[in-house]
């Protein structure tokens, strides 16, 4: 059996730490920080260094002459620690030190076509294949040492990179001698023990976060390329708008500015970033500007009427028109508009020189952007090479493709590499949003009390997880894809509680007030909130304990569900009795609520119990505590689990309790962190986690299916205090003085 | 027109409009990451660094106003090219998620243990309010600041 | 008349000049109540004291900083020395737990406290004795429902003679006026409403109205502007206020913000947090009163923008690196969204009109950080990373440059007043001239 078939010095398909040091310049950036000046036309294209199809071994690994170790995965890190759960993989599969392994993440040219980032999907998709590969190539090398060995293979035995057995040993750089795998996955690998684990499973400290504290680290914001000017964005007033005048004069004080203008594109681009900001700023430009917006008065309305082009049925479970319908109740949830608001504005560089493009950009979607700018420029796929550098956060798609495509018409419009920074202002005004979520929910009992029917109308915008239309296309009237791309958001419509008619429609509109993209577990976060909110009203209606009604409802069959919900109770104290509480007195006043979620009723599970105080009089909403008991199947690296979980508590604590954006009829309104307020630390809940590790099963993602039950813990746990119910996110305080209003009747 | 600024003990001169902020002036100029562009707007705090003892930010610290002031940054605190004492209490407590924001709660951490080595809890919730944060790391980043204090 | 009786008749008369001083000064102890007697109230009672404590803003005042709520302690600047806030929560030994309705009552209408002692009035009880009878109750009712704290405010810092409480007996005699306010036939409801409001208990006078030699508010100046905690609390009455309409003032109270006024900041920034809690009738009602006390028309002033003043260029280099990404050229913000900390053209803040500079030398400073998680104006607080010469420099600036009045005097020494210090580094100073 042969492993590697060539020499580094027979053919370009090979792959050498060297040969990727010298010919390929946009690794440098992966390796030594802060690269020189890279020729785009120099740049070698997908396939040409090694192959980035999705069957083939060195897709994802090579070894190179030192024993180093390089993973390639087109799932990206955004300091949620999944390259250092690639690592912990591999270097298990492999039985390498960790310090050994190198991640490159989305290089187009280097990486295989994963898919987008998304959906809490990397460690669980992503990293599968990744592991596999690690697989094959260990298996590969032990059969291979075997033979030259004259050993049984399970004689064998490999430490630290080194195959032994029968009195020999041989190091995996040694056997390969720099050369790349030349195999196909091998999906049945046989993979290591979990019991036997040494990497995995441990709360390894996340590659690159010492950087990030000393200031070290390169985010995508820090890298610079020679000969590189600066460039700003100058966005219309409107969402619909045309430039009448630009007054070159007004910025004739400023030095070397250039202004580029295509269509409704306009961009100043200086030799030094203060500059750039100051042109952009004092740049007077006159816009016809016009209204294209709903009036935001009248979103729900603006919601409801529009066109539906198609109804998705995510279930239809008996007939819910025939089910008998003693009594009913029904209620409306709505989830607002919200931002990524990535702390650190999106930003790329772009070098397109003969024709040829290479752009640094922190897209979760390279290969997918790869795409888009070929549109976008009518060049081919194979003269773009799209580079991943990690950035500030963002939880899903905010505005790098658009840097990226702003940057790339720059660059090709001045004939050098150009770097574009976003503002706050075009940050929060032009990112594409998480849309309006409106939700429709009736519940029918029978003669005996019982659900006989569970009803639900979801309101969403068309479209699935694809392409957004680039901004700067749009702008410059270059081709590019105007689908609308708002996620998967149809999951979690669907329930996992077993009453006897369900149906759940997802009425998907034609349009949507503003780009709208996914945003932390989209459309499962806005589903989920109405769901468990309902649930909780229905069990309030009947008089039962939350936790014990949901207990009942589920598939007894489900072990996992069950013992997510018993060890929730424990965990939390939980004590069983119907909300809403009584006998306290005075306006603040305290409350818990549970909610329950299946992730897309397929993968982790969650349950979480949320203690609130709130004061009557103000409205006012604190979230003291979380409880949160977590499965997600095998757990990689406990101590990122962990702080995904935390950090997804207290972010959708934030966008529950405060988060609006605004809008007039031309823009986005909310243009900055004043205008739209973040939850600040003395406001952040105390996050208790309880994981349950299962070391025998699949991981599943971590993270997002902890977002989604936030919401509707918290409306929970207000009614449970106050006998309120909050359908409207966020929870402002003038939500709840109404809702309690409307409760005293 | 050019300017000396004192960052991190080092003398620096720095070229250009003296009405450019200092965090520009880290990042292009001086090659110092650690400051980051947020906002620009005083909102955020990512670009907080330490400025004759009082932490400022940076995005709207126009260089005129800094010659024969001393700054310090993230980077400034590293004790022979090792971690320092704040960083070692953040990088235990992995505090950071995307990390973005980190480097600014750095300093508004160093800032407020200058000020009151021993802080009660609400001292440091209190200190670190003005500064944000969206990857939701504000736990972490609370038990470094208590983890510093202890040290 | 023989010597004795003469002696006789002038220690009558002394006798009865002490007994009238004596009854004039003289205020009985109210008895405690017994613990767990207070009248029983119900819950819309509390609601809607509630709401009056917000009008009223009583808790800003009787809450120290990072304090519990109404536990009282915090300071208040006067001419005649400082006075700390009471606990006015229910706690019996350190608040006003034992006090029945009649001694809150009393105190809110007389300046008496419970045991008899007099009240100073910098507790606002000239406008609290406007209030009706039910307003009293629910405001009583509210306050027995907030947590009790045992905790007492520090003793008042006051020099002699301003010590003695029993003086305020005689100020009273002067200044307090008891009269209820009634309704002015031909004007309309919401506008009375607004002045029981206005000159009751949110007793705007407190701040906004000038002050005598003793201390008490000038009538014949009624809301005409005054200083106050290191603060300009502006005209809101005759020539020189406004001018606002009703829409601008309610918006003002409401959000803190009018484009065409500005943002209210430092003490006002406060009290609009709490009237953010009030009903919004009330608002529209004070609203409607205190725009018809300014003359004139209320229209949106033009914004002006005279250019770079000529010998500013150190701080037109401040403003160009340090203010003017939010505010920016109006040309701009024209066309684009609007929100509050976003684009304000500062010619038509009433900080940079107003005839004294404090308030904007106390903005650069300290910013505005009222509305923070609230998604209302905000302005970073320069305080930490510019001198008191480049504040000053920049109010100089911001005058020349953003409106059509005279430049202020004296800008150096106040700022340096605000910043509270003489920077260390008089170099420094210089530079930024
Ligand atoms: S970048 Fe300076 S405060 Fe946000
Ligand atoms: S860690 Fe990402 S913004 Fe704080």
């Amino acid at each position: 059996m042969t492993i590697a078939t060539k020499t580094a010095s027979e053919t370009r398909r090979t792959l050498t730490r060297r040969s990727l040091l010298k010919g390929a310049g946009g690794l440098v950036v992966a390796f030594s920080l802060g690269a020189g000046r890279v020729q785009a036309q120099d740049l070698p294209q997908a396939g040409e260094l090694k192959s980035v199809s999705l069957d083939a071994v060195q897709s994802y690994l090579a070894i190179d002459a030192d024993g180093l170790v390089t993973v390639y995965s087109g799932k990206i890190d955004y300091g949620t620690g999944v390259r250092t759960g690639f690592a912990q993989m591999v270097a298990e599969e492999l039985y390498v030190p960790l310090e050994r392994v190198t991640v490159i993440e989305g290089d187009t040219a280097l990486t295989p076509d994963q898919g987008p980032t998304y959906g809490s999907l990397s460690i669980e998709v992503g990293g599968k294949a990744i592991r596999l590969a690690a697989a094959t190539a260990r298996e590969a090398m032990l059969a291979n040492a075997a033979e030259q060995f004259g050993a049984e293979r399970s004689a064998l035995s490999i430490s630290d990179g080194v195959i032994s057995g029968g009195g020999q040993s041989i190091s995996y750089a040694d056997l390969l001698k720099g050369a790349a795998f030349d195999l196909d996955l091998d999906e049945d690998a046989a993979l290591k023990d979990p019991a036997s684990f040494t990497i995995v499973g441990q709360p390894i400290i996340r590659d690159g976060l010492p950087g990030k504290i000393t200031g070290d680290f390169q985010y995508m914001q820090d890298f610079k390329l020679e000969g590189m000017v600066h460039a700003r964005v100058v966005r219309p007033p409107a969402i619909s708008a045309a430039i009448n005048a630009v007054d070159e004069a007004s910025i004739s004080h400023l030095k070397d500015v250039q202004i580029v203008r295509k269509g409704a594109f306009l961009a100043v681009v200086a030799e030094d970033e203060w500059t750039a900001v100051r042109a952009a700023r004092e740049l007077a430009v006159t816009w016809d500007a016009a209204d294209s917006l709903p009036d935001q008065a009248e979103l729900w309305e603006h919601v409801r009427q529009t066109p539906i082009v198609k109804d998705e049925m995510t279930s239809d479970i008996g007939d819910v028109d025939a089910a008998p319908s003693a009594r009913e109740i029904t209620a409306t949830y709505d989830f607002a508009l919200h931002t990524h608001g990535s702390i650190g504005p999106s930003c790329a560089v772009a070098d397109f020189t003969d024709g040829k493009l290479i752009s640094w950009s922190s897209s979760q979607a390279t290969h997918r952007l790869r795409r888009q700018l070929s549109d976008m420029f009518g060049i081919p796929d194979d003269d773009i090479r799209c580079i991943y550098i990690e950035g500030a956060g963002c939880y899903g798609r905010n505005g790098h493709e658009d840097a990226a495509a702003d940057a790339a018409l720059l660059a090709r419009e001045v004939g050098r590499p150009v770097r574009v920074q976003w503002m706050r202002h075009d940050e929060h005004g032009w990112d594409p949003k998480g849309p309006p979520t409106l939700i429709d929910m009736t519940a029918r009992f029978d003669d005996a009390g019982d659900v006989s029917a569970w009803d639900t109308e979801f309101f969403i915008p068309q479209g699935g997880g694809g392409r957004v239309a680039l901004l700067g296309a749009d702008l410059a009237d270059l081709p590019t894809t105007s689908e609308l791309n708002p996620g998967g958001i149809t999951n979690d419509s669907a329930i996992p509680y077993g009453f006897p008619n369900v149906r759940t429609v997802c009425h998907r509109l034609e349009t949507t007030p503003l780009r709208p993209s996914w945003i932390r577990a989209p459309g499962r976060m806005q589903n989920t909130f109405a769901n468990e909110c309902f649930i909780d009203e229905i069990a309030a209606e009947l008089g039962a304990d939350p936790m014990e009604y949901r207990r009942g409802l589920i598939d007894q069959s489900d072990a996992r569900g069950l013992e997510v919900l018993d060890r929730l109770r424990d965990f939390s104290e939980w004590e069983a009795r119907p909300s809403p509480s009584s006998g306290q007195e005075g306006a603040r006043l305290a409350g818990r609520g549970m909610a329950y979620v299946k992730y897309e009723l397929k993968r982790t599970y969650v349950g979480v119990v949320a203690e609130v105080t709130l004061d009557a009089h103000s409205g006012a909403i604190k979230v003291d505590r979380f409880h949160v008991v977590h499965d997600c199947g095998q757990i990689i690296n406990p101590a990122g689990v962990r702080a995904q979980i935390e950090g997804n508590v207290i972010q959708t604590t934030s966008r529950t309790l405060m988060e609006e954006l605004t809008f007039d009829r031309r823009m986005v309104t909310s243009l900055d962190w004043a205008s739209y307020p973040i939850m600040r630390f003395k406001d952040v809940p105390e996050v208790r986690i309880e994981l349950i590790d299962r070391p025998n099963d699949p991981p599943w993602g971590a993270g997002e299916p902890t977002a989604v039950v936030v919401s509707a813990a918290i409306s929970n746990a207000v009614f449970d205090a106050v006998g309120a119910r909050l359908r409207s996110v966020p929870f402002k305080p003038e939500k709840l003085r109404a809702a309690l209003s409307e409760a005293r009747g | 027109m050019s300017i000396t600024i004192d960052v991190n003990g080092t003398q620096h001169e720095v070229e250009g409009d003296p009405s450019m902020p200092l965090l520009y002036a880290l990042r292009d100029q001086i090659g110092l990451r650690g400051a980051k562009f947020g906002c620009g707007l005083g909102q955020c705090g990512a670009c907080t660094v330490i400025v004759d003892g009082r932490a400022v930010y940076s995005c709207l610290m126009p260089i005129s106003a800094l010659e024969g002031r001393a700054v310090t940054t993230t980077e400034g605190l590293l004790e022979d090219g090792e971690p320092g004492k704040v960083h070692r209490a953040f990088i235990e407590e992995q505090a950071a998620q995307c990390g973005y924001c980190i480097a600014g709660m750095v300093m508004r951490a160093q800032h407020l243990l200058e000020r009151n080595p021993d802080p009660t809890d609400d001292q440091i919730l209190d200190g670190m309010q003005t500064n944000l944060c969206r990857c939701g790391t504000h736990a972490a980043i609370i038990r470094a600041v208590k983890r510093a204090a202890r040290s | 008349m023989t010597h004795r009786r003469l002696w006789f008749s002038g220690f009558a008369v002394l006798l009865i000049l002490i007994a009238i001083a004596f009854a004039i000064v003289w205020r009985p102890a109210i008895d405690e109540i017994r613990e767990g007697s207070a009248p029983q109230v119900d819950a819309a009672q509390i609601a809607r004291g509630y709401e009056l404590a917000q009008l009223g803003n009583c808790e800003s005042c009787h809450t120290a900083e990072n304090g519990a709520a109404y536990a009282g302690g915090r300071k208040m600047e006067t001419p005649f020395g400082a006075i700390y806030a009471v606990n006015i929560t229910p706690d019996r030994a350190h608040g006003i737990g034992a006090w029945g309705p009649d001694a809150f009552a009393r105190s809110m209408r007389d300046g008496v406290s419970r045991d008899g002692t007099h009240l100073y009035p910098a507790f606002p009880y000239t406008h609290f004795t406007k209030l009706t009878d039910s307003d009293m109750s629910a405001l009583y009712a509210y306050l027995r429902s907030v947590p009790a704290v045992a905790e007492s405010a520090p003793e008042n810092e006051l020099p002699f003679p301003f010590n003695i409480r029993a003086l305020m007996a005689g100020w009273n005699l002067l200044f307090l006026d008891k009269d209820q306010i009634t309704p002015v036939q031909g004007e309309d409801d919401d506008w009375n409403r607004g002045r029981y409001l206005v000159e009751g208990l949110a007793h705007c006078g407190a701040c906004h109205t000038p002050r005598n030699a003793v201390g008490a508010e000038k009538s014949a100046a009624f809301l005409a502007g005054a200083e106050i905690n290191g603060w300009y609390a502006p005209p809101l009455a005759g020539a020189e206020a406004g001018p606002w309409n009703t829409e601008q003032m309610e918006a003002y109270l409401a959000n803190g913000f009018s484009r065409a006024h500005g943002a209210a900041a430092g003490p006002m920034g406060e009290t609009v947090g709490n009237l953010a809690q009030a009903p919004r009738a009330d608002i529209t009602a004070m609203a409607t009163y205190v725009a018809s006390l300014t003359e004139g028309a209320a229209e949106e002033l033009a914004a002006i923008d005279n250019g770079v003043p000529e010998d500013m260029d150190a701080a037109h280099t401040l403003w160009t690196g340090a203010c003017a990404d939010c505010h920016r050229n109006p040309v701009r913000d024209q066309g684009g969204a609007l929100n509050p900390s976003y684009g304000v053209p500062l010619s038509t803040g009433a900080a940079v009109r107003s005839s004294k500079p404090i308030n904007t030398l106390r903005t650069i400073a300290g910013g505005i950080d009222a509305y923070r998680d609230v998604g209302g104006p905000y302005m970073p607080a320069f305080e930490d990373s510019l001198t008191s010469a480049q504040i000053a420099d920049l109010a100089r600036y911001v005058r020349a440059r953003f409106s059509d009045q005279a430049p202020w005097e004296d800008l150096q020494e106040r700022a340096q007043d605000i910043l509270g210090q003489v920077d260390p580094d008089e170099n420094r100073e210089g530079d930024a001239q």
